[in-house]
């Protein structure tokens, strides 16, 4: 019989046991307690029949009334305890002994009536008769006391019989809960006896068949031992001897594979340790090879430690710094750096550290200004890059020495000035002999005045006035170009671009218009400060103008022929975004080859004619911009090319401040004036003061400042003669007079130049017998003379 | 001879011996008891017993010493002539102030309406008072002559206002009839019987309250010394019989009836009147110290002192039989 099934057995006898024996110990119980409650209710009933016993017994001693109130109440007590007891009382002989309880009660009640009234009569009755009812009375109460007394009787014996029937049940109920007791043990005992011995004996097998396999036989079998759990068990030890054995096989063949695995790793690793010992060597070799570099390296190399101290300092850094190797380590890295740049370095080198960046490239090299031991500061390009050794963050400082490269930069920049300033050059005198010829033109009016014996003092200070803000204006002008071609480098301070655009606007504006170059320009009055060097802005600035002019005026000469309307332009526009500038400068010069574009940067790299360009203007450009943290790009739009500087904005400066006084851009303006003569010229000081003159001269004057104005006027008034300059803004000078020529083929026209080449310029169109061509400064008296042979 | 056949000869020895011996010792076990009893009402657990052969079982030969009433019987006792009697209070109580050594060893039966005075109606007496000068009959020494002198003091009455004549119980019938006495002071069967014989004319004066009746069972206490397992065996007997009486009061009615040769419907009359119950308690002491009080009283007696009626009643016999059947005496 399988263990769960006996286990089972023993749950059901259990349970069956339960089953009969629970309603057999409640019914018990319940008997029990019932009886418990008749002799409670049993002694009850004695108390009262004892307590009016004791009421009566008073009352035959002391006649006292008020006891009868109390027996009365205590009769009707026991009334209903009697009836309750009717009702309760399961029990024959209980129900016998009550049946007999009314009518002795009732006895007694009627002797205790007799014996009251007998009481009650002696009061009234003569003495000599009492003697009579005085025995009755003791009669009487012999007879109380007798049916009193057979009362308690049945009482007691009642009583007895309840405390016999309680101790009965109270027996009986510990008796059924003994033998349930034993019953239930008894049969657990009997089961789990029988269990234990099978158990052990069936265990004992398995254990002796267990250590037959232990001991190694892992051919040894259990036989069958029954059709229960030891049996599953047996089997079940059986099917691990059997895996087993199939393991241990197996587990030999991998014994045998794996020892010659052993003996084939044990080859291996000793060839491993062979090419590791001569690994080792060539490492140690490359190492003291990797040493060498470093301390030979021409660049100095410094490793800092994650406190700031420098660990290493190869002799490019000892011959760098003039610090010895020996002396330097373990001081702090700030003893390289001037005390100014100490704390932003070490805000940097934090920020880094704390980063996730773990290297910087070399390509990322900025410049900085070292310490050497004796004081000097010096610049230098470096690189630092983060490595963890160990657990520790180290900073490897790789740094050049670039004074002589600045020196040689700073050169070429000169150079570059200085080429920049030669193209510029006849621009310039252009620009200086506007304010010559209007100091002319006053000095000959007034001369003029004087000669005529005009006494108007007034009028002459004013002039004089006039006369010393040109000589100003030359004064400013050939002060910039000190400024410009200082070769000495002012160190980087913040400047306003806009007005750095604007001036080198003024330098080339004249010349280009006189080219018939449009400059389209977007500058706005305001814009955030950029650090650098303003000349160097205003040196980057002219070379892009100059590049685009350059690309124009070719461009020009390609497609005159074939495109008359072609116009040459250039634009130029500065931006400002969040936190930096734009100055973007295109040109419509047919642009740059692509194949070229990636070129453009490099030192001496031109695509100009020989004798046109020195080839650095772009790479001194691209410095000059890195050199301020920015940077510069070109690349091609749909007709030309575009150059694209993005420089850090630090902050919007005032316009006026100091910083911004020297760089005020003046623009030409132009007046409009209704006169016979029409005055075509863009400086409004130079036509308001030839105006003036041929005025006095009685002359109706009209002056306009550019070609088209003058067309237009030209056409709505009727002027006799037309005096213009032939470098004028949009249309120029030689346009406008063809285009009078169509409108009015026999109207003079005088033409001005400050130009020196321009016979061979304006030959085609001075072709005409009424055009007239007068050089700057101009001469009062021979203007006055085309007029009047006019 | 086979083992066996051995073993059965062995036996049958045994069983011939045996049977002789055996009869031997049930015939030395039985003892032989003169019990004087009557045929009254009381005394029906005494005939039940022997009917139901209860002294038997209990080894007692019992020779009946038949009496009419209970003085008699005890009287029997006393002149030796029994060993035991069934006996009411009265004549126990003035046996003892006589100075008799006896004991009561059992009360058997008490009732409170085993005596009346019967009168007839044509005297024109019609409540107990107006007993008062007429001429009654009682038997000296008995119940009756202390329930008649309880009942005159019930109604006001003394001994000296009536005229109390001697007249035995079977006489009183004939008494009564022929006018020799105004009425009679009785017990059953005889009070049943004059009732039954005036038929209308009779008049009964009960009073259960001024009077209890018991019956008792009486010995001599140098043979209750002599013989203490007698008296226990004696008990036991009428102890089955109480029980068979308390089961089976119609078959104990019927053989009562039958065995003391009563009329059925006599015995069915007067049954309810009587407790049948083997017991000691404090009632018998009471009475028998009531009545001897008013013997004493009454000089019905010379002695003038009250015996210590509870040093002549003995409780271990009873106890020993039926110890729940001893209460207190007091």
């Amino acid at each position: 019989m399988r263990i769960n099934s006996q286990l089972k057995v023993v749950s059901y006898v259990t349970a069956f046991t339960f089953i009969i024996m629970i309603p057999l110990l409640i019914g018990t119980f319940l008997e029990f307690n019932h009886s418990r409650s008749d002799y409670v209710l049993t002694e009850s009933i004695n108390r009262q029949l004892s307590k009016s016993h004791s009421l009566r017994n008073q009352y035959i001693l002391y006649y006292n009334q008020y006891v009868l109130e109390q027996l009365a109440a205590q009769e009707t007590e026991i009334d209903v305890l009697l009836q309750r007891a009717r009702l309760h009382f399961t029990d024959d002989d209980f129900q016998q002994s009550l049946q007999q309880m009314p009518a002795r009660i009732k006895r007694i009640r009627s002797i205790f009536d007799r014996i009251v009234k007998n009481q009650e009569r002696m009061a009234t009755i003569d003495i000599d008769q009492r003697s009579t009812y005085a025995e009755l009375e003791k009669r009487l109460t012999s007879q109380l006391l007798l049916k009193t007394s057979e009362v308690e009787q049945i009482i007691y014996s009642m009583l007895n019989n309840e405390a016999l029937r309680i101790q009965e049940d109270y027996e009986k109920l510990v008796i059924i809960t003994t033998l349930f007791a034993i019953l239930l043990a008894v049969t657990i005992i009997a089961v789990m006896t029988q269990l234990g011995r099978m158990i052990n004996k069936k265990l004992a097998y398995l254990h002796e068949g267990a250590k037959i396999v232990a001991d190694g036989d892992l051919n040894y079998r259990l036989h069958d031992v029954g059709h229960d759990e030891f049996s599953e068990l047996a089997e079940s030890i059986n099917s691990v001897t059997t895996n087993l054995q199939s393991f241990t096989q197996k587990l030999k063949s991998e014994i045998h594979v794996r020892k010659n695995a052993e003996k084939n790793l044990q080859v291996a690793h000793d060839e491993l340790e062979l090419r590791v010992t001569a690994r080792t060597q060539e490492l140690k070799a490359s190492e003291k090879h990797l040493e060498n570099i470093l301390k030979l390296a021409p660049a100095a190399i410094v490793i800092v430690n994650n406190d700031k101290s420098i660990r290493y300092f190869n002799q490019a850094a000892e011959s760098i710094f003039c610090y010895r190797a020996e002396e330097i380590i373990g001081q702090p890295f700030d003893l390289l750096m001037p005390e100014k740049f100490r704390l932003r370095h070490r805000k940097l080198v934090e920020a880094f550290g704390n980063s996730e960046q773990v290297n910087l490239t070399m390509g990322n090299r900025q410049e900085i200004v070292g310490l050497r031991k004796s004081g000097e500061e010096f610049p230098a390009t470096a690189s630092v890059s983060k490595l963890e050794i160990a657990g520790d963050t180290v900073f490897t400082v790789m740094l050049a020495d670039i004074t002589e490269r600045k020196a040689s930069e700073a050169q070429l920049i000169q150079a570059d000035k200085l080429a920049t300033l030669g193209t510029l050059a006849a621009g310039t005198s252009h620009e200086l002999r506007q304010p010559l010829n209007i100091i002319r033109l006053l000095v000959q009016s007034d001369l003029m005045d004087i000669e005529q014996g005009s006494t108007k003092v007034t009028m002459y200070v004013e002039d004089l006035e006039k006369i010393d803000a040109q000589i100003q204006r030359m004064s400013d002008i050939i002060s910039h170009l000190n400024i410009y071609s200082r070769k000495e480098l002012l160190p980087a301070e913040p400047f306003l671009p806009n007005i750095v655009v604007r001036q080198a606007l003024t330098l080339i504006h004249q010349q280009f218009a006189s080219e018939n170059i449009h400059i389209e320009h977007s500058i706005p009055d305001t814009c955030g400060s950029v650090n650098g060097s303003a000349v160097q802005m205003e040196q980057v600035v002219l070379n892009l103008l100059s590049n685009a002019h350059d690309a124009v005026t070719e461009r020009l000469s390609n497609v005159e022929a074939s495109d008359k309307s072609h116009q040459s332009t250039i634009n130029i526009e500065l931006t400002e975004g969040d936190d930096q500038i734009t100055l973007t400068v295109t040109d419509n010069g047919g642009g740059i080859r692509e194949s070229e574009l990636s070129r453009v940067f490099d030192p001496f790299y031109t695509n100009k004619e020989v004798g046109k360009g020195t080839g650095l203007g772009l790479s001194v450009s691209h410095s000059i911009i890195q050199s301020m943290g920015g940077n510069i790009k070109a690349y091609n739009i749909a007709d030309g090319a575009c150059f694209k500087i993005v420089l850090p904005c630090l902050k919007l400066l005032q316009a006026g401040s100091e910083n911004s006084s020297s760089y005020n851009l003046q623009m030409p303006q132009v007046d409009r004036h209704k006169k016979s003569i029409l005055i075509v010229e863009d400086e409004e000081q130079a036509a308001a003061t030839l105006a003036k003159m041929l005025r006095k001269n009685g002359h109706e004057v009209f002056t306009v400042n550019n070609g088209i104005d003058a067309l237009k006027k030209f056409r709505e008034s009727p002027i006799s003669i037309v005096v213009t300059d032939l470098q004028l803004p949009g249309m120029n000078g030689e346009e406008l007079v063809v285009k009078l020529r169509e409108i009015s083929p026999d109207i003079p026209i005088i033409v001005t130049t400050g130009k020196t080449n321009i016979e061979e310029d304006v030959n085609n169109f001075l072709n005409h017998k009424l055009t007239y061509l007068l050089k700057k400064p101009i001469s009062v008296n021979d203007l006055t003379n085309l007029i009047l042979q006019d | 001879m086979r083992k066996s056949s051995k073993i059965f000869f062995f036996l049958a020895i045994l069983i011939v011996w045996g049977i002789p011996f055996s009869s031997y010792a049930a015939n030395e076990q039985k003892q032989t008891i003169r019990f004087a009893f009557t045929y009254q009402p009381e005394v029906a657990l005494v005939h039940i017993a022997v009917a139901n052969g209860y002294f038997e079982e209990e080894g007692l030969d019992i020779q009946p010493v038949m009496r009419m009433f209970g003085k008699p019987a005890l009287q029997a006792v006393l002149d030796n002539k029994a060993d035991f009697a069934t006996v009411a209070e009265t004549p126990i109580m003035f046996s003892i102030l006589n100075g008799e050594k006896i004991f009561v060893i059992a009360e058997i039966a008490s009732s409170g309406k085993n005596n009346a005075v019967v009168t007839r109606k044509d005297t024109g007496i019609t409540d107990p008072s107006m007993l008062k000068g007429k001429t009654i009959g009682v038997s000296h020494g008995t119940t009756g002559d202390f329930f008649l002198d309880s009942l005159l003091t019930a109604n006001g009455l003394t001994r000296d206002s009536v005229k109390i004549v001697e007249v035995k119980p079977d006489d009183m019938l004939e008494a009564l009839v022929s006018g020799r006495i105004d009425a009679a002071c009785t017990w059953n069967y005889p009070l049943t019987l004059i009732q039954q014989e005036l038929g209308d004319n009779a008049l009964v004066f009960f009073d259960e309250d001024i009077y209890t009746e018991t019956f008792n069972i009486a010995v001599k206490q140098d043979f209750l010394s002599k013989n203490p397992e007698a008296a226990e065996k004696l008990l036991r007997a009428l102890v089955k019989a109480e029980k068979f009486t308390r089961e089976n009061p119609a078959k104990a009615q019927t053989i009562f009836s039958k065995f003391a040769n009563v009329e059925p419907a006599l015995v069915s009359l007067v049954w309810d009147s009587f407790r049948y119950q083997v017991v000691l308690d404090a009632s018998l002491l009471i009475m028998l110290e009531d009545e001897a009080r008013w013997a004493i009283h009454k000089k019905l007696t010379e002695q003038t002192v009250l015996p210590d009626y509870i040093k002549y009643i003995h409780v271990d016999s009873l106890k020993a039989v039926a110890p729940a059947a001893v209460k207190s005496l007091r």
